[in-house]
């Protein structure tokens, strides 16, 4: 290894140094994202903000009990009330009257976007979105209610322009827009 | 410079009372010394005692996963070691899976390897690109922050999160590899090595930067030995260690790659093994991609566990869903010690189960809180105006020895 | 060289894993650690991963893990140095009640930074967390705690982290 540690001649250093420097001067090597104007779309498995099908969920409180900063709590719920049914999962039996069940809410001040809930769930009925730059106003936003919850999270700055970004072998990642 | 070996009982004899003696406190509110304070007795510039006060980033993770269900200490250590957060999760599941007594299926294992090796190049940039900082060239700092990102975004396409990716689970890993991911990969690595030459040029071996390095911050070979000094900065005092080689974990058993080791131990030395640990690790990644074998990315006991909705999902998205096991797991009593070689050394974990839902004793070691005797041994002697050149080429980080 | 053999001369009591590469030597009389611990080192073993306590309804169990950087053999071992201390009776009752955490009497066990300095931030840590005092520790101060878990060794079981006491105590800090 010693070859590699040899001190460099001062002058020669000094020269490719600066004639690097120089090199990058005239052709940055910008990987930067103009971020309002345009946003990433992200992988698909990227673990952004969730929410939950209502008809799906059974309200077995797995989510809840997986949660490791226990940002999730189960709220009571009522389904088919006044004697209406809700329309059952594929594959079950419907239920007739008003029943008792809980439904998770999740408090976002709270979530680490791990998804242990999301991958817990023995009906799969959380539905994952790519969306993870949500601003809230107040405080009270970070804890909806289970009505407000269900809503699918509202991405800032539609109109932006999407793209994907791509690894590029001159510039380390440059950005295409979306397909 | 402190040319005599390492005593433990000068920490008793250094009288630095008196009016002959400046102290002076660096930190803890960063400037340059990070989360933690460096107190430094003076005589003239020449420190004379350097006492590192920590625990302003503390956070309990011993005593907060002692009290939770054993998955749940899987975002636990992931936060506390920010740079290398696989590495931290792998630690963990490695030691649950000796008491649980899973073994993960050969593609996992390539998988974490895969995905550790991604992680040690980040980490290893983010300590090049602060001891940048610490010697006053933005440049490289620049360089280093950005060109983290195309691995960052290999490790957000593989594992859906940026950072904290909570990757490996107990008995294999959580996605396999998406479609496109070896190409893209590929396009990195290259990029990466023609960018080493660059880094080469204005960076590693410019001469001001050996000017400032070379020489500073001596640790010889006996007194990394006895002060249990861990990492890339073991192997620059020449100490032939590396835990991915003395006692093998994921896929590294077949896996053909060289430890490099330095002989002088300054802080040359210590940037110039992490260079070289990241050409180890783009050739790492190239022999993973090659041989990665086909089969599952969960082992049978927690498959098998798994209901007909997840099995659906495991074969079309492949995508690890959590049985109920993963809740409830309550590993049989017993001890179990775990070590992973991290991009800024060994973490160790101690853990001690009674059968019970929560571990009984949890105990971790993090890589920084061994680096800790630096400071109290190699600064002193220096001027202190290389202190922040020691500080910063031992890649320390206060919130990962806090823990 | 038989690795077993080598620590079944030091204590009769070694528990070997082969398969985790667990091994572990137990030390029940406190006066013998610091032999065994030189003997040990002897034998290469050279750096101190982690020194921790295990709390136990009666006891405190104290665990030094080595391992070695310089015998090519000895490196792919964890060596666990274990020595249980009983843990003394609690002396004062009424003395207790008031502060924010109840009192609990420490262990004295031999510091062995004399023959590990890497030893010496982890037995701070230990001291701090599990009340274990190390007699001839050069430097035995707290490390990570601030000031308000003094004395009252937060990784014991019996650690309860009480609001009331806490606001009691912290009342007293202002009336000094």
């Amino acid at each position: 290894m010693n070859e590699v540690r040899k001190p460099r001649d001062p002058v020669t250093g000094h020269i490719k140094a600066l004639a690097k420097g120089f090199k990058y001067l005239l052709e940055p090597n910008r990987m930067t994202l103009d971020y309002p104007a345009e946003t990433m779309k992200l992988p698909p498995n990227y673990r952004g903000f969730f929410t939950v099908d209502d008809k799906k969920c059974i309200g077995c409180s797995m989510c809840e009990m997986v949660c490791p900063p226990e940002a999730i709590t189960m709220v009571p719920r009522i389904i088919g009330e006044g004697g209406k049914t809700l329309p059952a999962p594929e594959g079950e039996k419907e239920t007739k009257g008003p029943k008792r069940t809980k439904r998770p809410v999740v408090n976002w001040g709270k979530c680490i976007f791990c998804y242990f809930c999301v991958d817990v769930c023995p009906v799969d009925a959380f539905i994952p979105t790519q969306v993870h730059d949500v601003a809230f106003e107040k405080d009270k936003d970070y804890r909806p209610s289970y009505e407000e919850y269900l809503k699918p999270p509202e991405e800032p700055y539609k109109n932006a322009k999407k793209v994907v970004s791509k690894a590029d072998l001159k510039r380390g990642v440059s950005y295409e827009p979306a397909p | 410079m402190s040319e005599k070996i390492f005593n433990i009982d000068d920490l008793q004899n250094i009288n630095v009372e008196g009016e002959k003696y400046i102290i002076l406190q660096i930190g803890p509110s960063h400037p340059g010394s990070g989360h933690m304070r460096i107190k430094v007795w003076l005589d003239g510039d020449i420190i004379v005692k350097v006492d590192p006060d920590i625990g302003f980033v503390h956070r309990t993770s011993e005593w907060l996963s002692e009290r939770r269900e054993w998955i749940k200490a899987i975002p636990i250590v992931e936060r506390i070691m920010l740079p290398d957060t696989v590495h931290a999760n792998l630690a963990y599941v490695l030691a649950v899976e000796k008491l649980l007594g899973i073994e993960p299926p050969p593609r996992a294992q390539y998988l974490r390897s895969l995905v550790a090796e991604i992680n040690r190049i980040t980490s290893h940039l983010y300590g090049i690109g602060i001891f940048g900082i610490f010697l006053g060239s933005s440049t490289v700092y620049m360089w280093a922050f950005g060109d983290r990102e195309p691995f960052i975004d290999l490790m957000e396409m593989l594992t859906g999160a940026r950072i904290t990716t909570s990757y490996i689970i107990p008995g294999g890993v959580r996605w396999d590899i998406p479609n496109g991911f070896k190409e893209r990969a590929e396009t990195v690595l290259q990029y990466m090595e023609r960018r080493l030459k660059d880094y080469e040029d204005i960076w590693v071996k410019n001469p001001v930067v050996q000017a400032r390095t070379i020489n500073v911050g001596v640790l010889k070979k006996e007194d990394a030995i006895s002060l249990g000094v861990v990492g890339p900065n073991l192997r620059a005092s020449g100490v032939y260690y590396d835990t991915r080689k003395h006692q093998p974990y994921a896929a590294y058993p077949n896996l053909d790659f060289e430890v490099p080791t330095m002989k002088n131990g300054d802080a040359y030395d210590r940037l110039l093994i992490r260079v070289e640990e990241i050409k180890q690790s783009i050739r790492m990644i190239r022999q993973i991609l090659k041989d990665l074998p086909e089969g599952k990315i969960i082992a049978d006991q927690i498959y098998n566990q798994l209901n007909p909705v997840m099995k659906k999902n495991y074969e079309e998205k492949k995508r690890v869903m959590f049985p109920a096991f993963m809740i409830h797991m309550r590993p049989p009593p017993g001890e179990a010690t775990a070590k992973v070689e991290a991009g800024r050394g060994e973490i160790f974990f101690y853990i001690k189960s009674t059968g019970d839902k929560y571990p009984y004793r949890f105990r971790w070691v993090t890589p920084s809180f061994r680096n800790l005797p630096f400071f109290t041994h190699v600064a002193v002697g220096h001027r202190l105006a290389d202190l922040p050149t020691i500080y910063g080429s031992i890649d320390y980080f206060p919130p990962e020895a806090d823990r | 060289m038989n690795i077993k053999d080598e620590l079944l001369k030091i204590s009769a009591n070694v528990v070997i894993d082969e398969k985790k590469a667990n091994y572990k030597i137990i030390i029940e009389d406190p006066v013998k650690i610091f032999d065994a611990a030189s003997s040990l080192k002897n034998l290469g073993f050279d750096h101190v991963v982690s020194v921790t306590g295990v709390d136990y309804p009666d006891k405190v169990e104290v665990i030094w893990h080595v391992s070695s950087y310089s015998v090519e053999d000895l490196k792919g071992i964890n060596l666990a140095l274990t020595l249980p201390v009983k843990k003394p009776e609690r002396v004062n009752q009424n003395e207790a009640q008031g502060n924010f955490a109840s009192k609990k009497p420490p262990v004295t066990v031999p510091s062995l930074v004399k023959i590990w300095p890497s030893a010496i931030f982890n037995e701070r840590e230990a001291f701090e967390m599990f009340g274990i005092i190390f007699e001839g520790h050069p430097d035995l101060r707290y490390l990570l705690l601030p000031e308000e878990f003094y004395e009252t060794w937060p990784m014991r079981k019996d650690f309860t982290y009480n609001r009331v006491n806490l606001l009691k105590y912290l009342r007293c800090l202002l009336n000094e």
